[in-house]
């Protein structure tokens, strides 16, 4: 009896650790974020961001640029930091909204937060780079030429 | 020598479990990553399949018609191929017994495909990073700035290429509007309009 209960305690710790590794092996040969960080290896280039990213992500760019965000001017650094980690938002592909959106839209969560209730992520309904949820009277169904990059 | 035979007897009958195990896992994993299996077995994918079919991937260079899994799986017979194919057969399973008949939402499944596509995949056809995929003409100097910089000779970029290279097979509605899927997108219009006028 006291050797089946080894030999079970045994099998369950291989078993998570077959599970684990698993895992882990998954996440290092396919990362889910792959850009982050890299852009510190040329600190003279990441001055203008939209130049290099109209076309290494177009589509980002050219929601970005279609979106009240891009309207209004609000640039990259404003949200996503500047990759060499001065100033007061840290660098990330994923802002973090409770950190960033509400710098400027705290009011607006507040609103939402007592509405509906708290744990919802802001980009669910409201895509950041794209057109807000209610914008079908100013989203063009074809591609506006509006980006002339 | 009644131990020594039950020796014998357990090594023969694991050489003959191991060698059954080996067949039958791979007789599946080939079954599962069939162009048809993906597409028409369980239905799910028949709107990409279709897609697939009016971009620039519908055929390699020699004209043969690129399946699902010359992209999606890994190439080869190691870790990689093993752990997406058990990853997303999880994935898939799941899906079509407990998800099944709702609308897949493209968005999602973008980001997750993107993942997936290994670099390997791309340059067993696209060896030459600074020609097209026959070799024989160069590619745009955009192209040549940005593979100088995947390739570390001019380095800010660790993306996967699949990270760059979007909508190269797939096209869903949303992307349709961009400025640089337009050719894309006006062939499957065609191809919709010419199938609905039949």
């Amino acid at each position: 009896m006291r050797i089946n209960m080894k030999t079970s305690a045994l099998a369950a710790a291989l078993i998570l650790i077959g599970i684990g590794g698993f895992f882990l092996y998954l996440d290092k040969a396919f990362p889910e974020v792959r850009c982050e960080g890299a852009h510190l290896a040329a600190p003279e280039g990441y001055e203008d961001c939209l130049s290099c990213h109209a076309k290494v992500t177009a589509k980002v760019a050219q929601d970005w640029n279609e979106s009240k965000h891009g309207v209004m001017l609000v640039k990259c650094v404003v949200c996503h930091g500047e990759p060499d980690g001065k100033g007061s938002i840290p660098f990330a592909a994923r802002p973090d909204q409770n950190m960033i959106c509400s710098r400027c839209h705290d009011p607006a969560m507040q609103r939402m937060t007592d509405k509906f209730g708290g744990g919802l992520d802001c980009n669910t309904c409201h895509p950041r780079h794209q057109n807000p949820m209610h914008a079908d009277s100013y989203q063009s169904t074809t591609a506006s030429g509006k980006t002339s990059f | 020598m009644p131990e020594k035979k039950n020796a014998y007897r357990c090594a023969a009958g694991f050489a003959v479990a191991l060698a059954l195990f080996c067949g039958i896992s791979y007789t599946l994993l080939s079954a599962t990553s069939t162009m048809s299996f993906c597409s028409a077995a369980c239905h799910e994918m028949g709107e990409q399949a279709t897609e697939l079919r009016f971009s620039a991937h519908a055929a390699d260079k020699d004209g043969k018609a690129v399946s699902c899994a010359r992209c999606h799986i890994p190439v080869g017979f190691g870790p990689k191929y093993l752990t997406v194919k058990t990853y997303s057969g999880l994935k898939d399973l799941y899906a079509h017994l407990f998800r099944s008949g709702t609308v897949l939402h493209r968005a999602k499944l973008q980001e997750t495909a993107r993942r997936f596509i290994d670099d390997d995949n791309c340059l067993d056809c696209h060896a030459d990073l600074y020609k097209d995929a026959r070799g024989e003409q160069a590619i745009s100097d955009l192209g040549r700035i940005s593979h100088d910089a995947y390739t570390g000779k001019n380095g800010q970029a660790v993306s996967n290429c699949a990270g760059c290279h979007i909508n190269i097979a797939h096209l869903p509605e949303f992307d349709r509007r961009l400025e640089v899927n337009k050719l894309f997108a006006e062939r499957i219009k065609n191809k919709e309009a010419l199938r609905n006028a039949d």
